[in-house]
């Protein structure tokens, strides 16, 4: 049974799906980029884009099968139970790990830019227990403030790029495809960090209202998404070129101090971005966490989700610190993209597809 | 009951959430570090680092209207011995009753022996590259003399050093002796070219100082300087230059006179050609300008156009001489490669960048460059 108030609207999911995509690996990605492909970033995003959005269509496609049921529910018909089971623990365990990673990369550079002297525990607690009050009320109030924080983050981030085009040097993109075709794809792969996310269209179905219009939002959402990263890497090695932007940790961040303003009294822009960053990652938090705590109810059969909320946040905060070092911290956030992250954007879809087409199950509407 | 008492203890919780601002740090309790100086030094410790911020108390008051500050100084500089940078601002605070904070720095100043080692010159860039406050805006300068000499004076002009220097880039294609680059551009050179770069150079005056020509860094060590000319064929060379003034000599009826050719506007084109094996670099410099001064007796002469001819002409031969002379310091002498041919050949001929990618730095030197200068008089000042 899905209660009245939890649905919504496909343009909403649009948007959900927006902001859950971009988090943490805003920061990273132009380097991760430029290491692989060198001056042909933008191009590997724009594969990474499109890869996203075959495998985003594909498990829409899967889950639009069995319109009234989520994620585990399907996977039990599909891959029998026990198998479905297992798949489920792994997808809460993979999405808490998303939210872990995210709250301690955000504690990273919180701490470090505005707040050194603020233990992180303090800023992984805070954001966690602000995570929890939203998602206790459901689905329809996380998508309401996506909607209201989208503009939030989107616009200023866009504008604040500007006063920096005539520092661009277009001359950093050539030349142009001389990579392998081995490493090209290499370098579409590690913009998978940045795409995960849409994973949440394995449980959303059930809960949006029109949803034939949901490949529309998805289509939009991603490439949207795809244009967003493309245009803030455009700046990131435009500027630094990719030799130099493949040795940042975070060039992102590092763009933002080497932009000149006109005006003089924002001459440091670090307390904005700040601030929009943390509605980049917060979104992407409570977007996580919601969907770990769904898969759970559902596969405990719970009534209400709400109760499993605070439950999460103790195994989250504890892998949330598990990395010492920022060093490690990224080499963890590496392995689950690369290896969890692959099997449930591209391997789990086309297992999944592919049962559904032999036993030709769904399809009754 | 039970509820009040659960309201209760609610409420004692909220009091440890609620104070919140552990980092807070008042506006004048923070020292605004506009200029740093790195020196090394003599004793057993390896650097001299001088922070210089202005005094924000007298500022305020200044600003206030009412009383001068008269006895008060507008900024101090304090020096401090220690084995990296970091520990360096961090040490002052023994000394200093504000916390250093290095968000607003303008300009870093290195002295001469900084930029003489390699090791140190590394560690020092290191230091700027991880810091987490200092924006990338910041100029890099080298003194030939000590960083701290600079900065330990007080100077009338603007007693604020670092916004002095800052102001004094603001404008420097007036003259485009020394390359208006910042930190970001430096350190993207010497990450591209594995050490190489061209760092402006800040000479302390009596009561000025002074920023023309450039030091070379070659494999993060100094090289060479570059003197005005030569710094200026070298930003013609890689299109650096923005404005700026060519003195010709033109004959008039007895002596020569000197006519500056004030520079508007330049149009680099180049092209790579490989001939017999041999690779030929071209650069096509397309420059305008105004003719601002003559001499007097000639009034009338400037509109028929034979002396505007031969002024072209002659800036053009001025300008590719001063381009030759950069390219023979840097082909020849040096054989550095700072003119931005490999990145060209990298970037529009890849196919011939494979091939001599790999030992480019022998290449280099035996290439032939060549450059071609047309001038365009556009004005000619308000007389005929």
């Amino acid at each position: 049974m899905i209660k009245n108030n939890d649905k919504i609207s496909s343009n909403q999911v649009a948007i959900l799906l927006f902001t859950t995509m971009v988090g943490a690996g805003i920061l990273s990605l132009p380097a991760d980029v430029s290491k692989e492909v060198g001056p042909n970033g933008l191009l590997a995003i724009l594969g990474g884009g499109l890869a996203s959005l075959f495998f985003a269509r594909l498990i829409l496609w899967i889950s639009s099968k069995f319109p009234t049921e989520t994620f585990s529910e399907y996977a039990s018909k599909l891959v029998t139970k026990p198998v479905a089971v297992v798949l489920s623990i792994v997808l809460i365990f993979y999405l808490s790990v998303f939210v872990s990673l995210d709250v301690r990369i955000f504690g990273e550079v919180l701490k470090i830019y505005l707040l050194p002297s603020t233990p992180i525990e303090t800023i992984i607690i805070t954001m966690l227990f602000a995570s929890a009050y939203l998602v206790r009320y459901g689905l329809e109030p996380i998508a309401r403030m996506s909607e209201i924080l989208f503009p939030i983050m989107v616009i200023p981030l866009l504008l604040l790029f500007l006063p920096a085009l005539s520092d661009v040097d277009l001359t950093n993109f050539l030349p142009f495809m001389r990579v392998s075709l081995m490493k090209f794809l290499k370098g579409v792969f590690v913009t998978t960090y940045s795409f995960v996310g849409f994973e949440l269209l394995y449980m959303v179905f059930p809960y949006v209202i029109d949803q034939e219009k949901l490949k529309k939002s998805v289509n939009a959402s991603i490439i949207s998404t795809t244009l967003f990263y493309m245009y803030i890497c455009f700046f990131v090695i435009g500027i630094f070129g990719y030799k130099e932007t493949k040795e940042q940790l975070w060039p992102f961040l590092t763009l933002i101090k080497s932009i000149n303003f006109p005006v003089f009294f924002i001459e440091n822009v670090e307390g904005i971005v700040m601030a929009i960053w943390t509605f980049t990652i917060f979104t992407s938090i409570y977007s996580f966490h919601y969907f770990a705590v769904l898969v759970l109810s559902k596969l405990i059969k719970a009534r209400e989700h709400s109760y499993l909320v605070l439950p999460l946040i103790p195994p989250m905060y504890l892998m949330a610190l598990i990395p010492d070092s920022i060093v490690t911290l990224y080499k963890y956030a590496n392995l689950v993209s690369q290896y969890l992250s692959i099997f449930f954007i591209s391997f789990l879809p086309i297992i999944l597809a592919f049962f559904v087409k032999l036993k030709g199950l769904g399809d009754k509407k | 009951m039970k509820r009040k008492t659960l309201l209760f203890i609610l409420l004692i919780f909220l009091i440890f959430v609620l104070t919140g601002c552990w980092d807070k740090i008042e506006i004048e309790d923070r020292a605004f570090v506009m200029a740093i100086g790195i020196d090394l030094s003599n004793s057993n410790k390896k650097y001299v680092v001088t922070f210089q911020f202005p005094n924000v108390a007298q500022l305020a008051k200044g600003s206030g209207g009412g009383g001068s500050g008269g006895s008060e100084k507008p900024s101090f500089a304090v020096s401090e011995v220690a084995d990296t940078i970091f520990s360096a601002s961090r040490h002052i605070s023994t000394r200093l009753d504000k916390a250093l904070y290095l968000g607003h720095t303008q300009a870093i100043i290195f002295g001469k022996e900084v930029v003489e080692n390699k090791t140190r010159f590394q560690e020092v860039l290191d230091s700027l590259d991880r810091s987490y406050e200092l924006s990338r805006k910041v100029y890099l300068l080298v003194t030939p003399g000590k960083a701290q000499d600079i900065l330990l004076k007080k100077y009338d002009l603007e007693p604020n050093t670092g916004a002095y220097i800052r102001d004094i880039f603001k404008h420097y294609n007036l003259t485009s002796i020394f390359p208006s680059v910042d930190y970001n551009k430096i350190t993207k050179s010497l990450h591209e070219t594995n050490g190489n770069a061209i760092i402006p150079r800040i000479v302390a005056g009596k009561n000025e100082v002074k920023i023309a020509g450039s030091a070379i860094i070659k494999d993060y060590k100094l090289a060479g300087w570059m003197e005005d000319d030569e710094n200026m064929g070298y930003m013609f060379l890689t299109g650096l230059v923005k404005g700026g003034d060519v003195t010709v000599s033109v004959p008039a009826d007895e002596e020569e006179v000197k006519v500056p050719f004030n520079v508007s506007n330049v149009i680099r084109r180049r092209g790579v050609k490989v001939e017999n094996g041999k690779i030929i670099y071209r650069v096509k410099l397309d420059v305008e300008g105004d003719v601002t001064e003559y001499t007097f007796e000639k009034h009338g002469e400037m509109i028929k156009g034979d002396i505007v001819n031969l002024i072209e002409r002659e800036t053009s031969s001025k300008i590719k001489s001063m381009a030759y002379k950069a390219v023979n310091r840097f082909q020849k002498e040096l054989k550095v490669d700072m003119l931005g041919i490999g990145d060209y050949i990298e970037k529009f001929y890849p196919s011939l960048w494979d091939e001599v990618g790999k030992d480019w730095d022998k290449i280099f030197p035996e290439i032939e460059i060549k450059v071609d200068v047309t001038s365009h008089v556009r004005r000619i000042g308000l007389f005929r």
